[in-house]
């Protein structure tokens, strides 16, 4: 217990509080812009603390990995572009909101849910550490892939009135996911013989190509501004109020958050995607999440702040990463000489504690920054567009770039964009491919270790049967509610013609 | 008259001709910077190894030149390789970082691979070592309960052409019958599937396995069987001198066969473990680089190992291994060139007939 | 016509599982498994989805309803042949910024893409679409001398951060 409170007083020194917001800065800076952010943005920013001294790198380390999440918010919202990281399923209803003229209140909701999540996240994970091994142990592959197939099934909420468009979609995301070398095999898949897919096409092409550019290509021909309205609505201070009004939801969905993110390897990818889902699932009127309900933003925002707070477990414990950022953090650490491993809950266990704790703070400082940086940032949703385009190119072929340096980057860029062009306007659920896309790689590798370790009597361990209960019932739950709808809207059709 | 004009001449042509051939001078880098090549990604084990080298190569380079890491992943190292191939030029400013896994596919013939280490000039290797250990449950105590061992264990594999070869082929050596589990992403999810019982066997580099399986093994998780080794001044396996007290695999092979390993199978995994542990992580430079550009980037090699700091660096982040730099790096890669072809042909057909793949 | 191009993408998309099939049969064992059943069921399923398509293409009843799913645009006043024109002028372009990435390099072609797009798209004047070409290139410098980021070089290499 007073390990904790040690942890706590390094935490709290002004040399390393200043580091901190360093870091924060540092990463919102580049994280705000499209594609920037997440795993490409750490890669950036990484170099930066080689030679530093360890104690001052570490604070700005972890400011800069805390506010990744944060930053990936801004064009999620402003643009529906979703983040390289954790900001995927914020564009669902952030960005209807941007369009209404309330992009204001969607910042405000979000970082204020982010900064409750973190916090509450960290204090989830200060009470969990001395059970986290075991926890993380039970999740075997087995297990892993029960949970991307959980993933996956939020494809079903997401498609609204057209499943199989959403299951054909999100097929599209996996082949494409597919696409490049095999998990265990020197064979590469689709390649066509070009090189630059050898490694496959980089999320941050995909998300940029399938999202950001359509859109910069809509907005462009509408001839307006990002907001349908042109004077802003709602300001930050009232999603504020909406988030504490959610409460139940930030709470709800940053315990969530902790737990998947936990999970190494695949907590990432999923973990808002299974938020944003859930709180449709359990919420009674449903009728305006994807057009611009206040609680789709809160709950994925939640979750992935308190996520990446989750992720430094299985980082430390393991030395394993729980998500892409994570890994260069990762590799941050290794260049400290900070080795992870089951040493660190016996040897290291302050340092985990001051991770924890300087997670919690930099979330703080990064929504607070956030938020009042919001305000000038929402004003770019009322000028007309035309004087916006020609940097968001800009930025979007620039960041494209920095995933392989090669022209490949910037060809694949155009086919996406192209592609994610024609899904957007023939009713083509891009976000069901996002998802495919991003849980390709874990589906297949997780169920190729299970079949080939346990043939098929993994499908009977208790944890699989659990994941299998929770997949079965949302799916119900899904299917039924849509039943339920339809008959109301015959049942209204028919009162009116009675 | 003439013939002292064409005396004249002669002696102008000589004198003019040996203002043309440039002083030989000591090469020095000064003001400039020095691009290193790393074919991996950002905060991988190849990009931290580099950095943590690179201020120490800059203390000790002449002119003491910036040494800036170029990150260029893809093709797991392949492209980054090629680029050194096909773009780089022998001047001594840029040079190349290897792994592991830059090597096997290059002497496995992978089509896909320009490169060859062979034309170029190594500078400096760091080495590792490897340990193998097992599942207490399994009854045994030591490698030497592993003879007549008739239970089908598993592993959890990268690949059948990655690091892998190492084990897979130590495993088939020993006789013991070993199914891998093919899909899983390093050595970490590998430990990991260990303790959750996904897996019964499993190896470590000496450096994990020093920090996360010996407390394993004093908590009677894990039973340690064998190291790799290292390699000796004479060109010998001998036991890892970071974990002494761990047979290595050719004492453990004498033990279960009753003689030395030799023949086809042992050559060809001597020469895989030699390329994948003995020399790990290299640097090299081009082709045609002059003489005394590589002699100078040996010696700066040389005294930065020599460095008391550095040491320390090596002690606390490289596992401790000895540093091998200049003619020692060559003896040894030299080494792996020497084993003959038909060897590693026959290590490609094990690979291509034991896990139906297509390794060429 | 925009009717056809919905029905066309949904053929390409039928055709590309049918692709996948194919080629994933091509595999060595381990590598096919998964690209191979998941392609087949997906290509059965775009086979209904296709089905379903050109039937109420023939019953005209299903109009393109946007879905709570995706962020559709609801094109109101526009035509969608308008639509389709301007979209395939945004590609040229893009197709001809490419060219000139090729060829000079991506600082300058990208500060004249955003002066040109100033000028004659947003209607500005000549001295404003420059100042704000510049501020594109100064952004770009910031960048690479900062934090060390590349971009595309051309065959015609000018120094930096022209480049």
């Amino acid at each position: 217990m007073d390990v904790f409170f040690q942890s706590l007083s390094v935490v709290l020194q002004p040399g390393h509080l200043l580091m901190l917001v360093c870091g924060v800065v540092m990463g919102l800076s580049i994280g705000i812009l499209p594609g920037l952010g997440g795993i490409v943005g750490m890669t950036i920013l990484l170099p930066v603390i080689y030679g530093m001294e360890p104690h001052t790198a570490f604070a700005l380390l972890i400011g800069m990995v805390a506010v990744i999440p944060t930053s990936d918010t801004f064009p999620s919202v402003m643009m529906g572009i979703p983040g390289s990281s954790a900001s995927q399923a914020t564009i669902m209803d952030g960005y209807p909101l941007a369009k209404k003229g309330e992009a204001a209140r969607a910042l405000g909701a979000a970082f204020t849910a982010s900064l409750i999540g973190g916090l509450f996240g960290a204090l989830v994970l200060t009470l969990i550490i001395p059970i986290a091994r075991p926890i993380v142990l039970a999740f075997g592959s087995p297990e892993l892939f029960m949970l991307a197939l959980l993933g996956m099934s939020m494809v079903g909420v997401l498609s609204g009135t057209k499943p199989i468009k959403g299951i054909l979609a999100a097929g599209i995301g996996v082949m494409i996911g597919a696409l490049g070398d095999a998990p265990a095999v020197p064979e590469y898949r689709y390649t066509f013989g070009i090189d630059y897919l050898m490694d496959g096409i980089p999320l941050v092409v995909v998300g940029l190509g399938l999202f950001a550019f359509p859109e910069i290509v809509d907005l462009m021909i509408k001839g307006r501004s990002i907001s349908d309205v042109a004077t802003l609505g709602k300001g930050w201070l009232d999603g504020v109020k909406d988030t504490l009004k959610h409460w139940t939801i930030v709470l709800r969905c940053s315990f969530i958050g902790v737990i998947v993110g936990f999970l190494p390897g695949l907590g990432g990818s999923v973990v808002d995607w299974i938020a944003y889902g859930h709180i449709i699932q359990t919420s009674k009127d449903r009728e305006n999440f994807g057009k611009g309900d206040i609680r789709g933003v809160i709950a994925p925002e939640s979750a992935n702040n308190a996520k990446e707070g989750g992720g430094l477990i299985p980082t430390f414990l393991f030395g394993i990463p729980g998500s892409g950022s994570m890994a260069v953090f990762l590799g941050g650490l290794l260049i400290l000489g900070i080795q992870p491993g089951p040493a660190m809950i016996t040897e290291n266990i302050d340092l985990v504690y001051t991770a924890i704790w300087s997670l919690a703070l930099a979330n703080v400082f990064g929504a607070i920054l956030s938020i009042a940086l919001s305000k000038p940032i929402t004003r770019l949703t009322v000028i007309p567009f035309s004087y916006l385009a020609p940097f968001m190119v800009l930025i979007i072929t620039f960041a494209c770039y920095q995933a392989t340096r090669s022209w490949g980057d910037l060809v694949a860029l155009l086919v996406m964009g192209i592609l994610g062009w024609v899904m957007k306007q023939y009713g083509w659920p891009r976000p069901a491919a996002l998802i495919g896309y991003v849980l390709a790689g874990n589906l297949e590798t997780y169920l190729f270790i299970s079949v080939q370790r346990y043939g098929f009597g993994w499908l009977a361990r208790p944890g699989v049967l659990i994941l299998a209960a929770i997949i079965t019932g949302s799916l119900a739950m899904g299917v039924f509610y849509q039943a339920r709808k339809v008959s109301k809207a015959s049942a209204a059709e028919s009162g009116k013609r009675a | 008259m003439r013939k002292y004009i064409l005396c004249l001449g002669l002696v102008f042509i000589l004198v003019a001709s040996m203002a043309m051939v440039p002083p030989s001078q000591a090469a020095n880098f000064k003001g400039k910077t020095i691009k290193w090549i790393i074919p991996f990604n950002v905060g991988g084990g190849s990009d931290v190894w580099s950095r943590l080298y690179s201020p120490f190569l800059q203390k000790y380079l002449p002119g003491n030149p910036i040494v800036a890491i170029k990150n260029m992943p893809g093709g797991g190292s392949i492209i980054g390789g090629n680029y050194f191939h096909t773009r780089v030029k022998p001047n001594g400013l840029t040079v190349f970082g290897s792994s592991g896994s830059t090597s096997f596919p290059y002497l496995l013939e992978n089509p896909k691979v320009k490169y060859d280490f062979a034309k170029y000039q190594i500078v400096f290797a760091t080495p590792v070592g490897g340990v193998c250990y097992i599942n207490p449950d399994l009854g045994v105590k030591s490698v030497k309960d592993l003879k007549g061992f008739k239970k089908t264990l598993a592993y959890a594999s990268q690949g059948a052409t990655s690091l892998d070869i190492i084990p897979l082929l130590a495993f088939d050596m020993l006789g013991l019958d070993v199914k891998a589990i093919f899909g899983y992403k390093g050595r970490g999810p590998g430990r990991v599937a260990f303790e959750q019982g996904e897996v019964n066997i499993d190896y470590q580099t000496t450096p994990a396995f020093i920090k996360n399986v010996r407390p394993l093994i004093e908590q009677g998780k894990a039973i340690p069987l064998m190291s790799w080794g290292a390699l000796d001044e004479n060109g010998n396996i001998v036991r890892d001198p970071v974990a002494p007290d761990i047979p290595s695999m050719p004492e453990a092979y004498e033990m279960l066969h009753g003689k030395k390993p030799s023949g086809p199978a042992f050559n060809a995994w001597k020469a895989f473990f030699l390329a994948g542990f003995g020399l790990q992580k290299a640097m090299w430079l081009p082709e045609k680089t002059p003489k005394d550009i590589v002699a100078a980037y040996r010696e700066a090699a040389a005294k930065a190992i020599a460095d008391p700091e550095f040491q320390k660096i090596v002690d606390k982040s490289l596992g401790g291994y000895t540093q091998l730099a200049g003619k020692d790096a060559v003896a040894a890669f030299n080494q792996v060139l020497g084993v003959p072809k038909q060897d590693r042909d026959w290590l490609v057909n094990w690979i291509e007939t034991k896990y139906e793949i297509k390794v060429r | 016509m925009v009717r056809k191009i919905g029905l066309g993408f949904s053929v390409l998309v039928t055709l590309s599982f049918g692709y996948g099939i194919y080629e994933a049969l091509s595999y060595a064992y381990l590598a096919k498994i998964f690209p191979l059943y998941v392609s087949l069921v997906l290509c059965i399923i775009a086979i209904a989805n296709l089905i379903q398509e050109i039937r109420a293409s023939y019953r005209r009843t299903e109009k393109t309803a946007a879905s709570a799913a995706d962020l559709e645009t609801e094109w109101g006043d526009i035509a969608m042949s308008e639509v389709l024109r301007k979209f395939s002028v945004f590609i040229l372009v893009i197709i001809i910024l490419y060219c000139a990435i090729w060829f000079i390099g991506y600082p300058v072609s990208i500060t004249l893409f955003i002066i040109i797009l100033y000028r004659y798209v947003a209607g500005t004047k000549w001295r404003w679409a420059v100042v704000a070409g510049l501020a594109g290139l100064g952004f770009l410098a910031l960048v690479s001398k900062l934090l060390y980021m590349d971009w595309p070089q051309g065959f015609i290499m000018l120094p930096w951060p022209l480049g």
